[in-house]
């Protein structure tokens, strides 16, 4: 072994205790990769995941921020906070990712699939669910030691020319919600909305008034929910999604712009899209309203929230690196 | 040693063929003239790029990647170094991705954004002129006006791949909002071609190296900024490569006046001196023949003169000008013994040739050793250089002897006579002067000196020094002898008693202290621009402009080889590249890394209903392909040029950096290295390293490792030539010892003076080393001469002092004065070379003449303790 290398491994063994001692924050400037989602564990801690590999927590909602390292340098496309504490997290290639230890380290868990996993989330501390490509639902009842696929139901309602070549098994599904233990929503291409009452076991079609792809999906009890999608697609349900109807989503003058997600607790709800699409809502998402927001942000999209169980304190994580945090109805860009 | 008897032999057959002589020489005289007609003044860019890697490198690269022995690696690397690998990569992909010659043209609002109709028009505007540059790389022009910079978006699951202008040239306020969305959501827009702050857009606009035409660029761009800055909103800047040297040689006018000033300041120190017409005519003319034979060599061998390194020639002429000096010095004081004119010529011109052969020969070969250097612009000089010092030998050694012969001797009635002066009345008119100067400096009076510079800027400061002038000049008409004589009374005083003792260790502490100093001596410590031209220079202010309103001014570029065509269109060669590039944004000083995953991020979002979740890189190539496939289709044809090239083999990782020190480009490149070290894949080869940095980085690389090459090889050249001309190794070490510290104490002095050195000074410090040993070798032969005649050590070394220290430190002075009016240069650079290299000869003369006088007196040398005095040339005309 030559000098270099001992010179080497005492430099990574160094810089490994180091990360484990104490991790430094970083500031909001150097923070540059896309984010894609983030989630709330049970300790209140928010953490972040983005391209590149990158994961990131916080405690104080995104005032100071801390980079953990999963060892990857992979794009971590969603990520979900089980009441276990464990954290988990989905990416290209069927992968998902485990800590059990507040993040300090990371393990690779065999899912049985191939297929980008785009969405994850848990209806308890063992049972969870991860969805993607060509309609790919893995599920795990063991807190992530063993996952198996789900099928989707062959009744889902599609489109009439999308049925001639598309079987229903292979709809694109982009976002999950879990409302209770059991009960839980999917939503992806095609308008498609499915929903659960035996936590993912099986899943049945709810009837959905367009035929476009939504992105994101969630509720705030069992009987208000909320669906986004492309073109500015605002469904809401308030029979717990036996019926959905679209909402007035307030136009602008310019492209019709994506919605990719949504979230309303207590009085407060907001959507965001791209190209700096924000919507708010201060009456519990019965009426929204669009918000305009400075150029910086406007440029580039949002993609993932999170908000407290009362509304009052929300997260959200966008392109280029992009954190805001809201506060009641009102939002700030961290950083400068 | 050269043999007396064949210095006789050259004398007398000069003397009797003079005739012929001269029509020889007139001939290759008019010959070089005839070639002056062609002399080309100006930059060319290629002679700053290094042509071989430097041996070092060589040697490096050669025992870590081969199983070559230490032997055969050294062999290889210094008598076929290959390359520069740098150099070579620019020149291997400058065709395909552009050249590093870049100028930024950058448009400045004074109140508001540039997110409104007029600005953005002019913007357009800019961009056009500059299409129209003599040089300039059509497809390497680039600003969010041209359409080649395009936004590209997925609206409504429809790809969007728009000029940021689009549909045309802004005329509403709505139009301009648009832009300014464009700009804000295409990665690599923001901060490359618009500022951090909206205050400011640029038009990068790259050059061929080889078309570039300084001139018409000048015209071009003046154009530009004047009708720019019409609108008073509007301010613009300009800087880049192409624009420091249109800057730089736009100072050439000043080289001329610089020559003019120091001609008449020479002619008046010669008038002074020897109070003989002829005193001041023949070393003129010697000095403007050697100036003739150095430009013509330089003409006839193709050689461009740089305008920087003017400075040299003028020191050169000097230099042939003390030689001249030496010369009639000796043969007036040989002729007023005499009053024999043969007698004198023979007498004198027998005594000086070994001095002077050894002092030209030393000059000559210290000077074409700088060639070692790898870079044609150092080399160039180098020769010419080497040529002109080596022409001393006919402009002086062999002319001199003719034109004495022909011309009346010096008789004492041609000698101006100076009438004795009180001190009390010098020191009036001197004080006078003075006073008039500080009432003007008070009112502010400005000198009026003539607008050569188009502008630009004129001759800067020191104006009433000029003022001075008349005052210093008159003081020295009337007491230059009394000047002469106490500066050498305290010359010999400096080498009498417990002094030659202070004196020693004076010079032992100057040489460790300056060579502690020296040794933090750096290459490239500072942007070329601020190297050349003076902070406030509008170059310098673009520069910063460009560096701080906007990502960074200087680029490194890495080509990712894939090694087969379309390997880019994969998913691991991508990954690598994305990886790359954001381990880039680690290096220190980085601001940016742009390369064409953003395009595919976004191609492949637009696959799937544009959810940002799928902006990732594709996991297989066919999906990839179609991407390609895609943007192409619903692009205009090198739209993706910027990032890969037509084939498919080769993409940049383009990093933006603010810094720009060699340490800086350095270790960005070594991070760089280290990163594609530990990621061998095998999918791509990143190929190291394009950009400016690349450039910035073989030039200094190659300066960095020729200069102490360069002065080592020069030291020990000095040392042989001075052995052949002695014979003795402990006298020789001692003249050695003036030459070392002057070069320590001068690169010490680059350190506190923050002189940069690069690759225009390298020539210059080199220049200075070679030929500061010749005060040395003329008083050393002189105390040989000496001790013969006195037989005893101490006074010896006095008489030689008293006798040629006059001339020595009139020499010395005119070799001062020939350099110091750069000091007045408007040109940063050549106002500091200037300084360095009057500051370098105070030095050597201070060496020649005290230091070497004491540690002659304290080693006592067993060259002159066990010497048989002997008469030189005995076959010679007894000496009276």
């Amino acid at each position: 072994m030559t000098q270099r290398t001992v010179w080497l491994i005492a430099a990574l063994f160094s810089f490994g205790l180091a990360g484990v001692v104490e991790a430094q924050p970083v500031s909001h400037t150097n923070i540059r990769q896309n984010l894609f989602s983030t989630c709330t564990g049970p300790d209140g801690q928010r953490w972040v995941v983005g391209e590149l590999g990158r994961i990131f927590n916080t405690k104080d909602n995104g005032q100071t921020v801390v980079r953990t390292s999963a060892n990857s340098r992979e794009a971590f496309l969603d990520i979900a906070c089980p009441p276990s504490g464990s954290l988990f997290v989905t990416g290209q290639h069927g992968k998902i990712w485990r800590s059990r230890d507040d993040g300090a380290s990371w393990e690779p868990v065999k899912s049985g699939t191939e297929r980008t996993l785009l969405a994850i989330a848990f209806s308890d501390e063992n049972t969870g669910m991860a969805i993607g490509d060509y309609g790919t639902i893995v599920r795990t009842e063991d807190g992530g030691d063993t996952w198996n696929t789900v099928p989707l139901p062959t009744d889902i309602p599609l489109p009439e020319d999308i049925a001639e070549i598309i079987e229903p098994g292979d709809v694109l599904l982009y976002g999950i919600d879990f409302i209770s233990e059991t009960q839980g929503w999917i939503v992806g291409e095609f308008g498609v909305i499915l929903t659960t009452n035996d936590a993912g076991a099986t899943w049945v079609a709810q009837q959905s008034p367009v035929e476009t792809t939504l992105f994101g999906v969630s509720f705030a009890d069992a009987q208000r929910g909320w669906a986004v999608g492309i073109e500015e697609v605002l469904l809401q349900t308030e029979d717990g999604g036996a019926t959905w109807k679209e909402q007035r989503v307030p136009k602008r003058k310019g492209f019709v712009l994506g919605i990719y997600n949504v979230a309303v607790k207590g009085n407060f709800g907001w959507a965001v899209g791209d190209s700096g699409f924000l919507l708010r809502s201060t009456n519990g998402g019965r009426s929204w309203e669009r918000m305009q927001l400075p150029i910086e942000l406007a440029a580039n999209w949002l993609r993932g929230i999170e908000l407290s169980a009362d509304g009052q304190q929300g997260l959200i994580v966008g392109g280029s690196g992009i954190m805001m945090s809201t506060t009641g109805d009102q939002y700030r860009k961290l950083g400068k | 040693m050269i043999p007396q008897s064949w210095i006789d032999a050259y004398l007398k057959f000069l003397l009797k063929y003079s005739g012929l002589t001269t029509v020889v020489v007139a001939l290759i005289t008019g010959y070089f003239m005839l070639a002056l007609g062609d002399l080309r003044l100006h930059t060319e860019f290629f002679d700053f790029y290094p042509k071989f890697r430097t041996s070092y490198d060589a040697y490096q690269n050669c025992r870590e990647e081969t199983d070559k022995g230490a032997l055969s690696c050294l062999g290889g690397a210094i008598f076929n170094p290959g390359p520069d690998p740098y150099i070579q990569i620019y020149n291997d992909f400058r065709e395909m991705f552009g050249s590093a010659n870049t100028m930024a043209i950058i448009l400045e609002v004074n109140e508001g954004d540039i997110y409104n109709p007029e600005t953005l028009q002019e913007v357009d505007r800019i961009t056009k002129h500059i299409i129209k540059a003599k040089g300039v790389v059509p497809y390497q022009i680039a600003s969010i006006a041209h359409p080649k910079v395009r936004s590209l978006t997925t609206r409504a699951g429809a790809l969007q791949i728009r000029e940021l202008y689009y549909p045309g040239v802004p005329k509403t306020q709505e139009d301009a909002e648009r832009v300014r969305f464009g700009v804000y959501s295409t990665k690599g827009v923001r901060g490359l071609y618009t500022s951090m702050d909206d205050t400011a857009a640029v038009v990068h606009a790259g050059f061929w190296e080889e078309e570039l035409d300084f001139n018409s660029l000048y015209a071009h761009i003046n154009e530009l900024k004047e009708s720019v800055e019409k609108n008073p909103n509007h301010t613009l800047y300009i800087t880049g490569f192409p624009w420091l040297y249109t800057s730089v040689l736009r100072y050439t006018p000043q080289v001329l006046m610089v020559f003019v000033a120091t001609t008449v300041a020479l002619s008046f120190l010669l008038f002074v001196y020897f109070r003989t017409w002829t005193g001041v005519w023949v070393p003129i003319f010697s000095g403007l023949l050697s100036s003739i034979w150095g430009l013509g060599i330089a003409v006839l061998l193709g050689f461009n003169l740089d305008p920087l390194v003017l400075v040299i020639p003028v020191f050169l002429t000097a230099r042939a000008l003390s030689h001249s000096v030496q010369s009639m010095d000796r043969y007036h004081e040989e002729f007023y013994k005499s009053h024999d004119k043969e007698k004198a010529i023979i007498d004198s011109y027998g005594h000086l040739f070994p001095p002077a052969i050894a002092s030209i020969i030393t000059d000559g070969i210290g000077l074409l050793v700088v060639a070692v250097a790898p870079i044609p612009l150092i080399q160039k000089v180098a020769i010419f250089a080497s040529f002109w010092v080596v022409s001393i030998f006919i402009s002086v050694v062999t002319l001199h002897p003719i034109i004495l012969k022909v011309i009346d001797p010096p008789s004492e009635e041609h000698e101006i006579k100076v009438g004795p002066i009180p001190m009390s009345r010098g020191a009036m008119y001197v004080g006078l002067n003075f006073l008039i100067v500080a009432v003007l400096a008070a009112i502010n009076v400005t000198y009026p000196a003539p607008d050569v510079m188009g502008g630009v800027g004129s001759f800067r400061g020191g104006f009433f020094l000029l003022w001075c002038l008349p005052g210093i000049c008159w003081f020295w008409f009337y007491y230059a002898e009394k000047i002469y004589a106490a500066i050498t009374w305290v010359v010999i005083q400096g080498s009498e008693g417990w002094r030659r003792w202070a004196m020693v260790i004076l010079t032992v502490v100057l040489l460790v202290g300056s060579a502690w100093m020296a040794r933090q001596l750096k290459v490239g410590d500072m942007s070329p621009g601020m190297a050349l031209l003076f902070p406030d220079h509008p170059y310098n202010v673009g520069w910063e402009k460009l560096n701080n309103k906007f990502l960074g001014a200087s680029q490194l570029i890495v080509i990712a080889d894939t090694k087969r065509p379309d390997g880019i269109k994969d998913s691991k060669p991508l990954q690598a590249i994305e990886e790359f590039s954001n381990y880039m944004l680690g290096a220190e000083g980085a601001s940016e890394s742009i390369t064409i995953i953003d395009i595919v991020k976004r191609l492949a979002r637009l696959y799937h209903d544009g959810d940002p979740r799928w902006g990732l890189i594709p996991d297989n190539p066919k999906e990839i392909g179609q991407l390609f496939y895609v943007f192409t289709n619903s692009s205009a044809p090198g739209d993706l040029n910027r990032f890969m090239d037509t084939s498919g083999r080769y993409a940049t990782v383009l990093t933006l950096f603010r810094g720009y020190s060699h340490k800086i480009i350095t270790e960005a490149i070594d991070y760089g290295k280290e990163f594609a070290k530990h990621n061998q894949t095998g999918d791509v080869e990143f190929k190291f390293a394009g950009g400016l940095f690349g450039i910035l980085a073989a030039v200094n690389d190659a300066v960095e490792s020729s200069y102490w090459t360069n002065i080592f090889m020069i030291w020990f050249i000095v040392y042989i030539c001075l052995y052949l001309t002695y014979g003795t190794f402990l006298c020789c070490a001692i003249l050695m010892i003036p030459v070392i510290m002057s070069q320590l104490v001068a690169e010490a002095l680059m350190v506190m003076m923050k002189i940069d050195l690069n690759v225009n000074s390298l020539p210059i410090a080199a220049a200075g080393a070679g030929v500061g040993v010749d005060y040395g070798i003329y008083h050393f032969s002189r105390m040989i001469d000496s001790y013969d005649e006195i037989g005893e050590l101490d006074e010896a070394v006095d008489h030689a002092t008293a006798t040629t220290g006059k001339a020595i430190i009139f020499t010395a002075t005119t070799m001062i004065a020939g350099t110091i009016f750069w000091w007045f240069s408007a040109l940063k650079f050549q106002a500091e070379m200037g300084f360095l290299l009057a500051l370098l000869m105070a030095f050597n003369t201070f060496g020649g003449l005290v230091v070497v006088p004491s540690w002659v007196k304290v080693v006592r040398p067993t060259f002159f303790t066990k010497r048989v005095p002997q008469r030189l040339g005995q076959h010679l005309p007894n000496r009276a």
